[in-house]
């Protein structure tokens, strides 16, 4: 189920932290109201830890990672490494990127086995993102935009893309991934969606604004009614997809 | 939007509109010039007459063209009407033509006024507007049956009954002579013309009826022959333009009796033929006529024709007489109902696949098998059993119960998992030391290193065996010896070569010299002289012992006695000849040469106006 949040009266909570299967990382602040609600949905079973970023809260958008590994962004301090390092579980992989663009959830979109990147990014990340991570990387953009992190959202399950995309790209980004994918809205039609909304293989969290309908649409594309169902090692037949998506 | 075509205003005809614009520009603009004045006051006199008279022309020709519909903009329903009526290509091509003339006007208008630019006398600017005014009424000349086609149209236009295309409609069609009007005559007060021959009916008519307290569009159409749709006349196609475009209920009127002239099996065929415009619309078969010739009277072969199409089509019947009024109403109410549940139907199901829609996905072709998603195990049990993994207090909880938000703060080692050894969580680790970042010299082999240093320095510490006291003594005393013996060596070639200075030693050194030697240095004090010693001043020395004797005193009268003393020490040190104060700086100043002194702080007198800060009108150079 999609949960709906704000951090401190702000929509924007994909900017303010950094989910994944194995982890997810909220930052350091005066109130636990946010870090709260992650870990209620949460604990037990993923480790649920508080960080900055060098000295900021935007650990969502300078941060990008997945189960196998973390990228954090050159501006890191070694004390903020050191605890994020001590807080993860030893199989992540915590790297710092010396990379120009340093707000590298921005730039990147991973789920556990692929990324897209910004086409601008040095050949060295490039490496660093497929050894760390483990993933295939592709350089692409996402309707016109090279902020691919912060236009699309994805899952091993599904992807939630730009609400501009043409359908012909959608279809090509989606054999690229491998996933479902589907364009959307979120905060009451905001196409920043990675902002909005972070999503794992069986929650998701939003901004108090979503409406229903951009809910449905998020259930729906990311699977999240069906983690009851689920039997490991499930991949799902096309046609029973394609029955559950297009009701 | 508004369909009143009403309020198009006239259109002048050429003749008309080139008297206006004339007259226009003479009374607006100034008449009277003459040679004698500048000649760029008589350029722009004749500048703005021509382009004023340019501006008019636009103003009414782009009147023209905003007022009427553009076929584009408007509902379907009238953009096909006016195509019908007054031909789609003749009505574009008036208003294209007024386009251009309003361009052609302008760019003429714009060519004058370069031209009048260079205007070099009164005769000829007048000659210039002329021409220019001249060539702007012959285009308008030329407009004359575009205007006049216009005209008509919007006289014509004026005239159509005012159709709201989207409100609740009932078309009713059929035949000619089946009794529509009449029909339309007894729900409505629209009192058409009922006449006892085909296509009394020319156009389009509107009635209003109320039913379930809201009023209901009730457009009567002129009669339809049944042939194909190119050989249909003007007044049959309007009636299908509304039959095409308008969603409202139709209501098709059957003549049983065939009193109207056509056989019903000739009625059935053109329902037949003209139904793909019914379809998706609710539909009323309307048997007219029942007092001339009832159902029951009917050929049965017809009665099961008609059922047939009203099984197919979900249409509703009725039976119906103009004549005696009879179902008039029951008619009336059966098509509003229909229309009423049709547009409810319709609009809950927009809502109700908007709700459930979902966008467009795309799903790739193959999924691929080898990414599983990651979803712990707990969470699957949690899904399944409803349990939740997580147990106690949430942090908020937590956070109200230990003093609130900006108290309470979770240490960020209560998240650490997974040390080597759980005691290191809360170790304290300076981040700077000896002004080093530590984290510069983490080390992950560090405690193996360690380990291998200690094992080295047990090793050392087993082969080394320390001295003791007396050895260091007896080292100490031998190294001295050698010290001072080569220091002698070194002194005596010295002074034979003469180059010897003896170091100046002070009093304490040479006792020490003679007692080393083992003389006694007691007489050397009274040879050399007591060393110099500042002599305490004799006021000091009072003070002092004043003092001394006043410690022996007690309480306030102690402090009292000490504010007095040292009132007494500032009177003595003031006395002339006791502590001299410093010279202050204007003193310095002032001591030295009369000649050489200068006068730093005072300004000079004898030039009094320059330095102070009056001053007269206009004297601001100096001051």
């Amino acid at each position: 189920m999609a949960t709906r949040t704000q951090f401190e009266n702000s929509n924007e909570i994909g900017v303010f932290c950094k989910l994944t299967n194995a982890y997810c990382i909220v930052p350091i602040g005066g109130n636990e109201n946010f870090y709260s609600v992650f870990e209620s949905e949460l604990g037990g079973h993923i480790p649920v830890i508080h960080s900055s970023i060098a000295g900021t809260r935007i650990v969502g958008r300078v941060t990008c990672g997945n189960s196998n590994g973390l990228l954090v962004p050159s501006i890191t301090t070694d004390l903020e490494l050191q605890t994020i390092r001590n807080s993860l579980p030893d199989k992540v992989k915590v790297e710092r990127i010396d990379e120009r663009l340093s707000a590298l959830g921005n730039c990147i979109a991973c789920n556990d086995y692929v990324a897209i990147i910004h086409p601008d990014l040095d050949k060295e990340t490039e490496d660093i993102v497929a050894d760390t991570l483990g993933v295939e990387v592709f350089r692409t953009m996402v309707a016109g935009n090279v902020l691919v992190g912060s236009y699309c959202v994805l899952t091993n399950l599904g992807g939630l893309i730009h609400p501009m995309i043409a359908v012909e790209e959608l279809d090509e980004l989606s054999s690229l991934l491998q996933v479902p994918l589907c364009a959307g809205t979120v905060n009451r039609g905001s196409d920043v969606l990675a902002a909005g909304l972070c999503a794992n293989d069986w929650s998701a969290f939003c901004g108090l604004d979503t409406t229903s309908t951009e809910i449905s649409v998020i259930e729906n594309i990311f699977r999240l009614n069906e983690v009851k169902q689920h039997v490991p090692a499930q991949t799902g037949v096309r046609t029973d997809l394609m029955d559950n998506l297009h009701r | 939007m508004n369909y009143n075509f009403k309020s198009i205003p006239s259109v002048p005809s050429a003749k008309d509109l080139i008297d206006t614009v004339l007259s226009k520009t003479q009374r607006k603009t100034p008449t009277e010039i003459h040679p004698q004045v500048q000649i760029a006051r008589i350029r722009k006199f004749y500048m703005r007459k021509v382009k004023f008279t340019q501006s008019t022309i636009e103003e009414k020709l782009g009147e023209i063209l905003e007022k009427f519909p553009k076929l584009d903009d408007i509902h379907p329903f009238y953009a096909d009407l006016i195509n019908v009526l007054y031909d789609k290509d003749h009505y574009k091509l008036a208003l294209g033509h007024i386009n251009k003339a309003k361009s052609l006007v302008e760019s003429v208008a714009k060519d004058y006024v370069r031209m009048l630019k260079y205007a070099d006398s009164l005769y000829r600017g007048k000659t210039l507007k002329k021409a220019a005014l001249g060539r702007m009424c012959t285009i308008l000349k030329k407009l004359s049956n575009s205007l006049n086609y216009l005209d008509e149209v919007r006289k014509h236009l004026a005239r159509l009954p005012s159709i709201d295309p989207h409100t609740r409609s009932i078309i009713i069609t059929g035949y000619p002579n089946v009794g529509k009007s009449s029909f339309m005559n007894n729900v409505t007060r629209a009192n058409a013309e009922v006449q006892p021959y085909a296509f009394t009916t020319k156009s389009l008519f509107v009635g209003h009826t109320d039913y379930d307290f809201i009023p209901w569009q009730v457009i009567d159409t002129p009669g339809l022959l049944d042939r194909p749709i190119e050989e249909r006349n003007i007044v049959e196609m309007q009636a299908i333009t509304a039959l095409a475009h308008i969603n409202a209920c139709i209501l098709f009127f059957i003549d049983i009796s065939e009193k109207c002239g056509y056989t019903v099996p000739q009625q059935i065929q053109l329902f037949e033929s003209v139904q793909p415009l019914f379809t998706n619309k609710p539909l009323g078969i309307i048997i007219t006529k029942t007092d001339l010739k009832r159902w029951e009277d009917l050929n049965p072969e017809y009665q099961q024709k008609i059922q047939e199409i009203v099984q197919k089509h979900n249409a509703f019947m009725s039976f119906i007489s103009n004549e005696n009024k009879e179902g008039v109403m029951e008619c009336r109410n059966q098509a509003c109902e229909h229309l009423k549940s049709f547009r409810e139907n319709v609009k809950t199901k927009k809502v109700t696949t908007y709700g459930r829609s979902m966008p467009y996905v795309s799903v790739p072709r193959a999924l691929n098998p080898s990414r599983p998603p990651h979803i712990p195990d707990s969470v699957i049990v949690e899904a399944q059993t409803g349990i939740k993994a997580r147990e106690g207090p949430t942090p908020k909880e937590m956070q109200e119960l230990q003093g609130g938000a900006g108290v309470f703060a979770i240490p960020p080692q209560a998240h650490f998992v997974e040390l080597q050894d759980d005691d290191w969580k809360w170790d304290v680790m300076p981040e700077v030391m000896d002004g080093k970042n530590i984290l510069d010299f983490v080390d992950p082999d560090i405690l193996a290193k360690l380990e291998e240093l200690e094992k080295e320095e047990e090793i050392q510490e087993d082969a080394h065996v320390p001295l003791d006291y007396d050895e260091y003594r007896d080292i100490y005393k031998v190294k001295r010896k050698i010290h001072l013996r080569r220091k002698r060596i070194q002194q005596e070639s010295m002074m034979a070569k003469g180059t010897f200075k003896p170091k100046r030693k002070n009093l304490s050194e040479v006792e020490e010299g003679f007692k080393e030697l083992g003389i006694d240095p007691s007489g050397l004090k009274d040879v050399v002289g007591v060393k110099r010693r500042r002599k305490p001043s004799p006021e000091i020395a009072t003070n002092v012992e004043d003092f001394m004797d006043v410690e022996e005193g007690d309480g306030g009268e102690v402090i009292k006695k000490k504010l007095k003393l040292k009132n007494k020490a500032l009177v003595k040190a003031r006395k002339p000849g006791a502590i001299q104060p410093n010279p202050s700086r204007k003193e310095l100043k002032i001591i030295g040469d009369e000649a050489t002194k200068a006068f730093y702080d005072q300004k000079p007198q004898h030039i009094k106006h320059l330095s102070v800060g009056k001053r007269g009108i206009g004297k601001t150079d100096r001051r």
